[in-house]
């Protein structure tokens, strides 16, 4: 007997591009599994994403096609979230490859992460950032990112003082 | 031919004149100073980072105090970088629950930045409350 036909759902992206996806990955983002649900009826018309591009979108869906299946996190409350948080701030081997992108592309799966509510895509961004500054100096951490130094004289001098009773420490 | 002479208020309407120059350069390099650092915070908003908003950064900060829960005080680290990160780190209170008692001034910092939120407090070995 055949496997019933899994429901296919089209989106399009800012940038016009669209792809055509199984509902089952598409519903990695809770956003579009909302969207979904209050659908009563069957919908030709493809989903809207104005704040994600096309390059981005293929991106976010090799992570929800590689993800499919695996159980969605629950609302915890938000305590036992940042519990949950620290005992996971490592990455699994697939999702580090994933993520080894040039930095624009990293921020714009991050940013496509939140706007689509993918908590476990954007986790995995956030986590990979943290441990890119983890370990480093300010100017390192300026360095990196491209961030100039733009603080005031008042707060050059807190930051003065903070570095002193730091020390103390 | 004739010494010539400067009568005291000849050299007190100079030295005014000096004075007045200088607090005019003074009021320009200020002037130039504050417009550079507008300039510095203009471009910081044109980095790729700063496409995420601050509920992201906050969630970054989280991870990084998460994998640095052994050293604390580095997280002041993110509050020396710039202007940005600084007010994004010092607005989230979850970033300083850790209390350390055993420096006065870095606890006070900490009760304050961390509001009315629960805290993490580490007691000095000779506490008279232990």
């Amino acid at each position: 007997m055949a496997a019933p036909a899994t429901q296919q759902i089209k989106i399009r992206c800012n940038d016009e591009k669209e792809f055509t996806v199984d509902r089952d990955v598409l519903e990695r983002s809770v956003l579009i599994k909302n969207m979904l649900e209050d659908v009563t009826e069957q919908q030709d018309a493809p989903i809207p994403l104005p704040n994600v591009s096309g390059p981005v979108m293929a991106k976010v869906l090799e992570y929800c096609t590689h993800h499919r299946g695996e159980p969605l996190p629950s609302a915890d409350t938000e305590q036992s979230q940042d519990e949950t948080r620290k005992r996971t701030t490592d990455i699994s081997e697939w999702d580090q490859k994933f993520i080894t992108v040039d930095q624009e592309m990293l921020f714009e799966i991050i940013l496509a992460a939140n706007y689509l509510d993918i908590k476990s895509l954007l986790d995995v961004g956030c986590k990979t950032v943290a441990n890119m500054i983890k370990g480093k100096t300010p100017e390192e951490i300026r360095k990196l990112f491209n961030i100039v130094n733009d603080f005031t004289p008042e707060e050059e001098a807190q930051i003065k003082k903070e570095n002193e009773w730091a020390e103390d420490r | 031919m004739a010494a010539v002479t400067t009568t005291p208020d000849l050299s007190l309407n100079i030295h005014q004149n000096h004075a007045k120059i200088r607090a005019e350069i003074d009021a320009q390099v200020a002037a130039l100073k504050a417009q550079i650092i507008s300039l510095l915070f203009a471009r910081n908003t044109s980095i790729p980072i700063a496409l995420l908003p601050a509920e992201v950064l906050e969630k970054i900060f989280q991870f990084f105090k998460t994998m640095q829960y052994k050293e604390p005080n580095k997280l002041l680290t993110l509050t020396w970088v710039c202007s940005h990160w600084r007010m994004v780190a010092l607005n989230y209170g979850r970033l300083w629950t850790y209390v350390d008692c055993t420096n006065a001034r870095w606890a006070g910092e900490c009760l304050q930045r961390s509001r009315s939120l629960p805290l993490t407090v580490q007691l000095p070995a000779q506490s008279p409350v232990l």
